[in-house]
């Protein structure tokens, strides 16, 4: 059985890992890369758990069978 | 517009014969650009690693790839990574069959992982050698100044660098900082994902697609597989999926840390010549 919180910081950490490469590959300056990785670190993860809530609600009221 | 340094024309054609001479044979786009000992280098080291692979492995790669053609012809093998040695791995395939498929017991072959990582490390070094031409080519098309207190590094050694252990292209370009963070954060992302999957993931026949991805960590992954490999799951592990997933990405991550130290080495590069050259981007 998984645990929320801990899927939520492997999310978190997975995230970080995305912003920390696509911020490398996009900007050369160290100040640059650490904003990078704040925003993109940020836009990521909030995109997943607002998929996951969408999913987690879909499938609890307007999937779920009468 | 920002604006970016890129190699002449000439060059660039240059370039892109030396990738495609590599990707038929790796060693031939070293061959053609005249660097012969680099040829013999990484066509020894790739037909090597593949042809022992395949025979420790009893030819069960065979088992993962797929024949695609027109009107009944088998025009390509498809099997990755080994087909980025393309020639050979097409001349193999249709010589030779897996052992396994004509009855042979699995057990029949002790050192299956081994023979995987090196008929894999072949196709990945093939398409890493292609790189390494493409930087000999532009090194020759664009020499640096001779006044230059140190000389930069080419672009394909920087890429060739990032395979041995992420962020060591970058740490040689001189971007430190980059190469630290890169480096622990791919490393770290493929050592947690195989932790979370009790270092028994990294295993192609029970996962033979994210196998793909995982063969592209460079050589702390294959280390990694073969210290790891007589370890087995003895339950379904909860984070095994999260495992999996971060295991595999850390790999394609790899190529992307790889693209870019070659990319800013190759901005260096062009920067120390006499007659760099200033395009808009």
């Amino acid at each position: 059985m998984t645990n929320p919180i801990v899927m939520l910081l492997l999310l978190l950490v997975f995230s970080f890992v995305l912003a920390a490469v696509l911020s490398c590959y996009r900007e050369d300056e160290k100040s640059a890369i650490i904003r990078g990785i704040f925003r993109r670190s940020l836009v990521f993860s909030v995109s997943v758990i607002g998929f996951a809530a969408v999913a987690y609600f879909t499938s609890g009221f307007v999937l779920f069978p009468a | 517009m920002p604006s970016t340094l890129a190699p002449e024309a000439s060059t660039r054609e240059r370039i892109l014969a030396a990738v495609g001479f590599s990707i038929l044979i790796p060693g031939l786009g070293h061959f053609v650009g005249e660097r012969k000992g680099w040829a013999m280098f990484w066509f020894a080291t790739c037909q090597i690693t593949l042809v022992l692979g395949l025979i420790l492995a009893g030819f069960t790669q065979l088992d993962y790839g797929r024949t695609f053609g027109v009107g009944g012809t088998n025009l390509i093998y498809f099997l990755i990574p080994e087909g980025g040695n393309f020639l050979v791995t097409q001349l193999i395939a249709r010589m030779y069959e897996s052992l396994e498929y004509r009855g042979d017991y699995p057990d029949a072959f002790p050192f299956r992982n081994l023979g995987y990582i090196l008929s894999g490390m072949s196709g990945v070094l093939a398409m890493f050698s292609a790189a390494h031409a493409a930087g000999q080519a532009l090194a020759k098309g664009h020499p640096v100044r001779s006044d230059l207190a140190k000389k930069p590094i080419t672009p394909g050694r920087a890429a060739v660098l990032t395979l041995l252990f992420p962020g060591l292209g970058h740490w040689k370009t001189g971007r430190k900082f980059k190469a630290i963070l890169l480096g622990g954060a791919v490393l770290g992302l493929f050592l947690l994902g195989m932790a979370l999957g009790d270092f028994a993931d990294f295993n192609r026949q029970r996962h033979p697609y994210y196998w793909v991805g995982q063969m592209f960590m460079g050589v702390p992954g294959w280390l990694t597989s073969l210290v790891a490999s007589g370890r087995n799951f003895h339950a379904v592990l909860p984070y095994q999926d999260a495992g999996l997933l971060f295991t595999t990405s850390a790999g394609f991550f790899n190529v992307i840390v790889a693209l870019d130290a070659f990319h800013r080495a190759e901005h260096d590069w062009l920067s120390s010549g006499p007659k760099s050259k200033e395009v808009e981007a």
